[in-house]
């Protein structure tokens, strides 16, 4: 079974002569546990559809199959429910909480999930952060936010990441280490990751490629040989 | 500890001035409410304790040549408990007057004693003493007083120290409700000196009923009992004048226990409201992450709105503290005006517990007005920056000419302030309060002082007013002649029963001679009222019994025998004190058939030395007591220095009221914004521009606070007014206007200092971190 079914997701924004419609009949399936790349310029969508896979935003029209069941006509109440135990996300600019130190940014996560928090000193070990642990956002690089962003998402063992731009904001070194902590993770945990960029040479680390233009995916395509983030450059 | 809890912990270390300003707010709110109704509860309590414990008479027949006789007839009727007769009157001890009450040896049944100190009378020679009385004139156990007793002198010695259920107050009539201790004192003397040196009997007769027997019914079959006996007037409990001013005390409390929290409760709520909605738009994107990562809506409010439970908490136990501590000190205040033995400040759990309740439910509310966009944004909406809200058009603008002629400063002033409307009228809303308490607690001082000056040296024209024995109007007593007597007025002052339809009022008859011009009677118009036919009634009783010139009213007089006699009301008096209803001797005989005209005070005006004539005065063997103007003046202005730590006390509140609202929402202001600050200086506008914007956005606000808060302080004093009103003064609204300049001094220079607040913000504002901050 794929984890996403979409079809014909339709997302506009505005009222009467300022509708712009985001999303224009968006139909895909999204296999489970591979590293998916949606790639697209600014404003082709890709933010959106992100966001609705994620129960952040809900379609205009159309629907979407998460693990079968259909969550586009989700109340908000059920979408929040779906968010804490399915979703995992990391954003381009980080958004850790800035009076909370590094763990607890990260055991918030296992405190909202419910779950034991030893699972967020894992989660920042894994990113390799855990001697950072108590420190703020702000006393922080931005390639260690970013991490212990990353942390915060999978320490609540999601089944998908949802990854908006995670490099974005990053120089080219860092970004390459984020890309191969997300790697890993979808190798090693098999969780899996659904990426957004505007950059080709990002989409090459990627199992599926998607490419969207003006609220439509214009190609789907599957990867034969994955790179590693390591031999990219942007 | 919850991440959630730190999150909070962690944001309240950083606003804890903001969130300690709204506390107090709260806090003074519960302080006023909890203290207030603690001393209503306590005194109420107290009182109705001491009253039933020392056994307050239901009713009391007045009367002369009464005896025991007439007590056993009344102690058969049906619903009586007890009846005592005792004989009561007014003697002078030196300069002071002492109402001496007769008590048998054995102990009192009716109106007993509460016996601070000694012991109750076993020998003629003693005497209790009011302890009120005793402190003023440092008197002691084992002391000697000497009451002069028709013409003849007895020394008593001092065996207990008392007080009584009939003195709660210290009248000493209906002029003089609250007596100088110094100068008029209460004794008791045994029934059996009376009996053996005076040879006389009773004149009242004190009554207890059963509980729940029908006591206008038993009245009647009291007097039916006593004749042929003369009374002279009856009264129930409710009409006996401390009686009634304890009640009045229980209402003019139980009002101000309301007022006052409710200003401070609609302020504070206002702040939470500003504070969290500015949280709330602050945190819009934490708030968004929080959402995406799957805390639902209902556990993100509950976060918040611990912050506002919080502001209840640390309020109500902040003012449950302020009602301890100042709790004694108010009713050792009250207690120069009233005494009820063992009144002491008090715990009552369910007033804490209810005042916590209502500043949670007023917090709570506040904060769910503020926190309730929460709801709306969905998380996807709260990750990106809020839409910035497009300007608007003020009233101003659309009068073309005079906006153009303001400057660039002046508009942006005009426009930053408006723009928030909330935040503008949370400072607007506390700068009005904070006028307004300033204005009703000096006004409600002026009122006082305006009613005790005006009534003492407008109104009043004599000097003494001498009670005497009753005396033919044509025959002149030796105090007329007296050296030093300037002038001097004689009339009658008896009580009497005003009625009309179904209201009846109990009011002195004063009846004088033509001419009479001891006081200033004049009308609305402010001529002198007309005297001649009927009766004269001050505008307070017309109103209450609802009454107008020319109608025509029923006076009664037991103890003149004349019972529901016809009298048109020939004109209303202007006055706020001594409400008599006044008539002439002239029109009372002939429409009441005397014979002769009587009297039985005369109002005298000194030429001089007016403590010199007093004392001479009161060597007269005709004189039963006398008062003067100046001590009556000085008796009401002490009550007047009493009332003066409540008024320091709301002031404060109210300074503390405006500095809290103004910095805690001026804070806000300037932090919401830094980024706008950034801008103007960025483009090189000179900081002393946006000070001199932020002083034009804070004048905009005085102007518009201090008429809404002048008329505030008016109309509370006005909402209020009535229940401070009595039988003995009315209360009317008088403010001086230097009042108003004081409020309004203490506004600016509360303004002043929040202003020097603002500037050194402003020359802090870092171009470089503001221009990063931009939130609306």
């Amino acid at each position: 079974m794929n984890l996403y079914e979409i079809k014909n997701l339709v997302k506009v924004y505005g009222e009467k002569e300022n509708k712009v419609h985001a999303l224009n009949g968006v139909s895909i399936n999204i296999p489970r546990g591979k590293f998916v790349v949606v790639l697209g310029a600014s404003g082709s969508g890709k933010s959106t559809l992100l966001n609705i896979l994620g129960g952040m935003d809900t379609p205009t029209e159309g629907e979407i199959f998460f693990d079968g069941e259909n969550i586009s006509k989700h109340t908000q109440s059920k979408l929040t429910k779906f968010r804490k135990e399915n979703i995992g996300y990391v954003f381009q600019s980080y958004n850790l909480l800035p009076n909370l130190t590094a763990l607890e940014n990260v055991e918030f996560s296992t405190e909202i999930g419910k779950l034991p928090k030893d699972g967020a000193k894992n989660a920042l070990t894994m990113v390799g952060l855990f001697e950072r642990k108590d420190h703020y956002p702000a006393e922080l690089s931005g390639g260690e936010q970013q991490r212990i962003s990353i942390a915060r998402a999978i320490a609540k063992k999601p089944k998908v990441l949802l990854c908006d731009e995670p490099t974005g904001a990053l120089d080219y070194k860092t970004g390459i280490m984020i890309l191969n902590v997300l790697c890993d993770i979808n190798k090693k945990q098999s969780t899996s990751i659904i990426l957004i960029t505007h950059s080709q040479d990002i989409a090459k680390i990627a199992d599926v490629v998607i490419k969207m233009r003006s609220g439509k995916i214009i190609d789907v395509f599957e990867n034969p040989a994955p790179q590693s983030p390591n031999e990219v450059e942007w | 500890m919850k991440i959630e809890n730190k999150l909070l912990l962690r944001k309240i270390k950083k606003q804890f001035t903001q969130l300690l300003a709204a506390a107090l707010i709260v806090a003074i709110g519960v302080g006023f409410f909890v203290t207030l109704k603690t001393v209503l509860f306590q005194y109420e309590n107290m009182s109705e304790q001491y009253y039933k414990h020392y056994s307050l008479a239901d009713y009391t027949i007045y009367s002369v040549g009464l005896d025991q006789s007439d007590v056993d007839k009344i102690k058969h009727i049906d619903g009586v408990n007890a009846a005592q007769g005792r004989f009561v009157a007014d003697f002078k001890s030196g300069a002071a007057t002492i109402r001496a009450l007769s008590i048998p040896f054995k102990e009192s049944l009716i109106n007993k004693p509460y016996i601070y100190q000694g012991r109750h009378l076993e020998n003629d020679d003693e005497c209790m003493l009011l302890q009120k009385y005793a402190k003023a004139n440092n008197l002691e156990i084992g002391d000697t007083i000497e009451i002069k007793i028709q013409n003849q002198k007895y020394v008593f010695k001092i065996a207990g120290l008392v007080s009584s259920p009939e003195y709660v107050y210290l009248v000493q009539s209906e002029s003089v409700p609250m007596a100088d201790a110094h100068d008029f004192g209460i004794t008791f003397i045994s029934e059996n000196f009376f009996k053996s040196r005076l040879n006389s009997g009773y004149n009242q007769i004190n009554v207890l009923f059963d509980d729940g027997a029908d006591t206008a019914k038993i009245a009647e079959k009291i007097k039916e009992a006593l004749i042929p006996k003369r009374i002279s007037y009856d009264l129930f409990k409710s009409g006996q004048t401390s009686y009634k001013m304890y009640k009045d005390d229980l209402k003019q409390i139980d009002t101000l226990a309301y007022i006052f929290p409710v200003i401070f409760f609609i302020i504070g709520s206002m702040m939470i409201y500003v504070m969290q909605k500015r949280n709330v738009t602050k945190e819009r994107k934490q708030i968004g992450i929080i959402k995406a990562m799957g805390l639902s809506d209902i556990k993100i409010l509950f976060i918040y709105t611990k912050y506002s439970v919080l502001i209840a908490f640390l309020g109500s136990i902040g003012g449950c503290l302020l009602s301890i501590s100042i709790g004694d000190y108010i009713l050792n205040v009250f207690g120069e005006m009233f005494e009820i033995p063992g009144l002491a400040f008090t715990f009552y759990f369910y007033l804490w517990a209810v005042a916590f309740l209502l500043s949670l439910i007023v917090c709570v509310i506040s904060n769910f007005v503020g926190i309730k966009a929460i709801l709306k944004i969905t998380p996807a909406e709260a990750m990106h920056a809020e839409k910035p809200k497009s300007g608007k058009k003020i009233l101003l603008e659309n009068i073309k000419p005079l906006w153009n002629s303001l400057s660039f400063n002046t508009r942006y002033a005009l426009k930053a302030s408006l723009r928030n409307k909330g935040r503008f009228f949370a400072v607007v809303l506390g700068m009005t309060a904070a006028v307004a308490l300033t204005v009703f607690a000096l006004g409600f001082n002026n009122s006082f002082d305006y009613l005790i000056n005006n009534h003492y040296e407008t109104f009043t024209k004599y000097d003494l007013a001498v009670s005497v024995q009753t005396t033919p109007l044509e025959k002149d007593i030796d105090v007329v002649s007296m050296p030093g007597v300037e002038k001097y007025s004689k009339a009658t002052i008896l009580p009497i029963k005003v009625e009309k339809d179904s209201k009846n009022l109990d009011y002195p008859l004063l009846i004088t001679e033509s001419g009479f011009d001891m006081l200033d009677i004049k009308n609305d118009t402010g001529k002198a009222v007309n005297l001649q036919d009927g009766i004269v009634l001050p505008i307070y009783i017309a109103d209450k019994l609802g009454v107008s010139k020319g109608d025509k009213v029923k006076i009664s007089s037991p103890s003149s025998s004349f019972d529901d006699v016809e009298v048109s009301i020939s004109d209303l008096s202007i006055q706020a004190s001594s409400f008599y209803v006044y008539t002439k001797f002239d029109f009372i005989k002939e429409k009441l058939n005397f014979d002769k005209a009587i009297y039985n005070t005369i109002f005298l005006k000194s030429n001089g030395d007016v403590k010199g004539l007093s004392k001479l005065i009161n060597d007269s063997k005709s004189v039963i007591s006398t008062t003067s103007k100046e001590q009556d003046k000085s008796t009401m202005l002490k009550l007047l220095d009493t009332i003066s730590f409540m008024i320091q006390v709301i002031i404060v509140f109210a300074v503390i009221l405006g500095i809290a609202v103004l910095y805690a929402v001026g804070i806000i202001n300037l932090t919401a914004r830094s980024y706008e600050f950034v801008v103007l200086k960025v483009m090189g506008y000179d900081t002393k521009d946006i000070v001199l914007a932020c002083i034009k956005e804070n004048l905009f606000q005085l102007i518009l606070s201090l008429p809404f808060g002048f008329l505030l302080g008016n109309l509370i004093i006005l909402g209020i007014k009535d229940e401070f009103s009595n039988d003995s003064f009315a209360l009317t609204l008088h403010i001086y206007g230097e009042s108003y300049w004081f409020a309004a001094i203490l506004l600016i220079a509360i303004s002043a200092l929040i202003m020097i607040m603002s500037i050194r913000f402003i020359n802090r504002v870092d171009m470089i971190e503001g221009l990063k901050s931009r939130e609306e």
